[in-house]
């Protein structure tokens, strides 16, 4: 705290919420998906098991129908919702144990932390896309405004060039400060040679 | 809720955290916001963020340091990470000095050595081989853990408190309900607490010229400036003249170099003033096209301004040697560095920075000087504040009675 004026803490904590604004919208979208975007994507509330297979690739497979006695068994119990015992069998399933113990096929619960972690970087990678790409439009739309702005200068100082110039304007060309022809360094260098 | 969303929540919430810490991505798009470090502190990249957004918007070239120079209201502003130069015209800090650094509140310097101003309202003139350099700053952001003061400002800070505690006892309808801090609680469009008013800002100053020896000029306008040299190794400083602001200091200088004085107030002793020829955007031109002003009266005050502006030149070379509007570099406001000598042809040849902590410093004379962190500092001076109002309270009362 000693370290910081109010004013840098206020601007600090401002900063470090925006950007969580900003990944937690970025996250939403590439967990939820964006408004308006049906079918343009697979969400993760969508999507079965998901098995990367590159750095930033995902395969989405569709999901397999409960199989498993004991969660057919709990789901019936809870008159068709998932119950408590239902939500860890998946749990433990996401780290690649079946209810009953038994291991999955696939993985031990080594691998399937590294799926977990590889799916993450996955949603974060697509997190960065989605800020980079509405980054790009903002960037774009400021870049239009920039050009419309000069011309709209460029203009100004030719109406300026064409019109008598004003009182305050000879006033200044009497009065005010020139453009220096020469550089501080030039005079100060030059008086030594003097 | 399926567990399998809860856990990719919770790996989300990691993610997004390793995300904070290791990822960037730009906003605006293109390399040309990204291209050019800035200051390593957050909040001054955030500041530049959003002035390069404007630029962008406003059909700037980013890659032009002039176009982080604006003359506003007849006064150079600077608005990005840029270095005033010798040679008309700015450069980007990067591409003079090596790992530029916003100060922080931890570098504090150390004790500073005082020094009288001159008595006689003059400098000892540069020595012979040396070239002249002289710097303006009229403050800047950079605010610093150096406070200094007299015991009138603490005693105008403490009438100043009292008359704020009359006008809220006055108006309870609008009191901060007994929270009227001494010297803190500024809020927008409020006064600034006195901790801050005192507390100085630093003005960088890179010098790079190895051929001659240079005597450094260095002018404050309002305020206290520190100026934090940073030289080539290479590079002598013959003599170090300080003018203007109060209680003027300068860090990281030999100890050899002389530094003499003559602030604010010493200037106003002496019968100097310093004045400058108006820039375009003067309000002096606004009012006159605005009809404000009759052409006659105009005309009488400007060639009266330009008489003064004469004068001082005269008296600026009858000290140094030069004119000083020939010479001076510098922005009026917000500017963060100068650079005296040729501009670095290389990384290789950039200056490294030199930090202010434990820094020797040498400043004008003063009656308090505080080398403390903001917290600490606010509540030092807070304290001496609170103690001036009860020793005025009692003052009154006893005159009552």
């Amino acid at each position: 705290m000693d370290d910081f004026t109010l004013e840098q803490l206020r601007g600090f904590l401002l900063y470090v919420l925006r950007r969580t604004m900003l990944v937690a919208f970025c996250l939403g979208a590439g967990i939820f998906g964006m408004p308006n975007d049906v079918g343009a994507r697979d969400t993760l509330l969508q999507s079965g098991e998901i098995a990367a297979t590159g750095a930033r690739r995902i395969v989405v497979t569709p999901g397999e129908a409960a199989s498993n006695p004991t969660d057919s068994a709990a789901q019936q119990d809870d008159g068709g919702a998932p119950g408590a015992a239902a939500i860890f069998d998946k749990m433990l399933e996401m780290v690649g144990i079946r209810p009953s113990g038994e291991k999955l096929a696939s993985a031990d619960p080594g691998l399937g932390l590294v799926g977990a972690l590889e799916r993450v970087a996955v949603e974060r990678d697509n997190a960065i896309d989605w800020a980079n790409a509405i980054g790009a439009a903002m960037g774009e739309a400021d870049r239009m405004e920039g050009a419309k702005a000069r011309l709209r200068r460029e203009a100004a100082a030719a109406e300026k060039a064409r019109r008598p110039l004003t009182l305050g304007e000879r006033l200044f060309e009497e009065f005010g400060a020139r453009a220096r022809v020469q550089s501080p360094y030039e005079v100060s260098r030059a008086a030594l040679t003097r | 809720m399926d567990g399998k969303v809860l856990l990719v929540m919770f790996a989300a919430l990691f993610g997004g955290v390793y995300f904070l810490g290791q990822q960037e991505f730009s906003l605006g798009g293109g390399s040309p916001t990204t291209s050019r470090p800035v200051g390593t502190g957050m909040v001054v990249d955030l500041r530049h963020q959003a002035i390069r957004q404007t630029l962008v918007r406003e059909g700037y070239d980013l890659n032009d340091p002039a176009s982080f120079v604006r003359e506003v209201d007849g006064r150079e502003i600077v608005g990005g990470p840029v270095a005033a130069t010798e040679h008309l015209r700015p450069v980007f800090i990067d591409e003079v000095m090596e790992a530029y650094a916003d100060p922080v509140a931890s570098e504090v310097p150390a004790r500073p050595v005082q020094v009288a101003a001159r008595e006689d309202c003059t400098f000892t003139p540069p020595a012979r081989k040396a070239r002249l350099a002289n710097i303006f700053s009229n403050g800047t952001l950079e605010s610093i853990s150096l406070y200094a003061f007299d015991e009138i400002d603490v005693t105008l800070a403490a009438r100043a408190a009292q008359d704020r505690r009359k006008s809220a006892a006055a108006a309870p309808a609008a009191s901060t309900g007994g929270m009227v801090a001494f010297s803190g609680g500024q809020t927008d469009g409020g006064p600034v607490p006195f901790w801050q008013q005192v507390q100085y800002t630093v003005m960088e100053v890179v010098v790079t010229e190895v051929e001659h020896p240079v005597h450094l000029v260095l002018q404050a306008g309002a305020g206290r400036v520190l100026w934090n040299i940073h030289k080539v190794g290479d590079a002598r400083i013959s003599g170090v003249s300080l003018l203007g602001g109060e209680a003027p200091g300068v860090a990281n200088l030999p100890r050899s170099v002389p530094v003499e004085i003559l602030d604010n107030a010493d200037l106003v002793r002496c019968g100097i003033d310093r004045t400058r020829l108006p820039l375009a955007t003067d309000p002096v031109f606004t009012v006159i096209d605005a009809g404000t002003v009759s052409e006659a009266r105009a005309r009488a005050g400007l060639e009266e301004r330009a008489a003064r502006v004469e004068r001082w030149n005269e008296w600026f070379a009858g000290q140094f040697g030069l004119r000083s509007d020939t010479t001076r570099i510098g922005y009026d406001e917000a500017a963060i560095m100068a650079v005296v000598g040729p501009l670095p042809t290389s990384a290789e040849d950039r200056v490294q920075y030199h930090s202010l902590k434990g820094a020797r410093v040498t400043m004008g004379e003063t009656g308090y000087v505080i080398t403390r962190t903001p917290m600490r500092a606010r509540q030092a001076i807070d304290r001496m504040v609170k103690d001036q109002v009860e020793v005025l309270a009692q003052t009154a009362k006893a005159e009552m009675e």
